[in-house]
């Protein structure tokens, strides 16, 4: 049975992004990682919306970093996958691996 | 070497994005910007995390500030695109244009600030018929300002015979608004508790 909580296309990149980059995760290290694997732009803002959102859910966890003279005197937020955000991008895996099989459109490259 | 970000940038990142989450979105922007990305990059972000915080934070803005806040970053493009079709080679233009966008953003800035009279008075309740009107704020001080200056500068340029009174005025706009920010900045409005509330 899958769980209540659901992730959106962008939540999942962003998920994915934090659990592959692991302990130096924050903002434009996880935007970095989404352009970089995609190829498309990606604004910092929709990244910070979608941290928001999955950390309302409980899908992940900030810490306050240190504090530089290059952010201005601001501290780094970093985000990490809890348990549970693990569980989703894992039972999310599943259930598109299920929809991709068996779809003869879907094989062989491109359309 | 330091670079430095576009202030009016920082100065609208400043106003919409104040909180823990919001300092660190600032702070990656400025480490990229020191990290050699562009001024136009840190806009183009920074303008998206503006929009991001104020569609996505339905508590923190009333709507009319909203409002204020679409029209402040839509009318400039939209005033000078109509506005050279329309009055293309006319002395009107760019009078009306100054005009349009100073109204704009006087409004702007005091429903950003979004103490204006009415939302001040909410905190009367009903048979509490007296508010001390030191509650009230006085907003808008450099906004209208800047509508004086830049509507009497346009007067100044257009009809020469009043340039004295013109001048005048001009000169009369700012001080009266830092004069107004000052008495307000000696005299701060007084907390809650203290209004003299008819019982």
């Amino acid at each position: 049975m899958g769980s209540a909580v659901s992730l959106s296309n962008f939540e999942l990149m962003v998920m994915l992004a934090i659990i592959r980059i692991g302990e130096d995760a924050y903002g434009v290290s996880i935007s970095n990682e989404i352009e970089s694997r995609t190829g498309g732009a990606v604004l910092l803002g929709s990244v910070y919306d979608a941290l928001g959102r999955l950390e309302e859910k409980g899908l992940i966890t900030s810490s306050l970093g240190e504090a530089t003279a290059e952010r201005g005197g601001r501290a780094k937020r970093h985000f990490r996958a809890t348990s549970a955000g693990l569980r989703l991008v894992r039972e999310t895996q599943r259930s598109l691996v299920k929809l991709w099989k068996g779809l003869p459109q879907l094989s062989g490259g491109e359309v | 070497m330091k670079r430095n970000a576009p202030r009016f940038v920082l100065w609208l990142l400043n106003k919409f994005c104040s909180g823990s989450v919001e300092e660190s979105i600032m702070g990656d922007l400025l480490e990229q910007h020191q990290k050699g990305r562009g001024r136009i990059w840190f806009c183009f972000q920074a303008l998206g995390i503006v929009m991001f915080r104020v569609l996505h934070s339905k508590n923190r803005y009333t709507s009319k500030q909203n409002l204020a806040i679409l029209l402040l970053l839509g009318a400039v493009p939209l005033i000078f695109v109509t506005g050279s079709y329309a009055f293309q080679g006319t002395s009107v233009w760019p009078l009306l244009a100054l005009g349009l966008l100073s109204g704009i953003v006087v409004e702007a800035l005091n429903l950003i600030d979004g103490t204006d009279r009415i939302d001040s008075a909410e905190f009367t309740a009903p048979y509490r018929a007296r508010i001390d009107s030191s509650q009230i704020r006085v907003n808008g001080g450099p906004g209208s300002a800047a509508l004086i200056t830049v509507l009497l500068g346009g007067v100044l340029i257009a009809l020469p015979e009043l340039r004295f009174l013109a001048l005048a005025a001009a000169i009369a706009g700012p001080i009266l608004a830092i004069a107004m920010r000052l008495w307000r900045r000696i005299h701060p409005p007084r907390p809650l508790e203290t209004l003299h509330l008819n019982k």
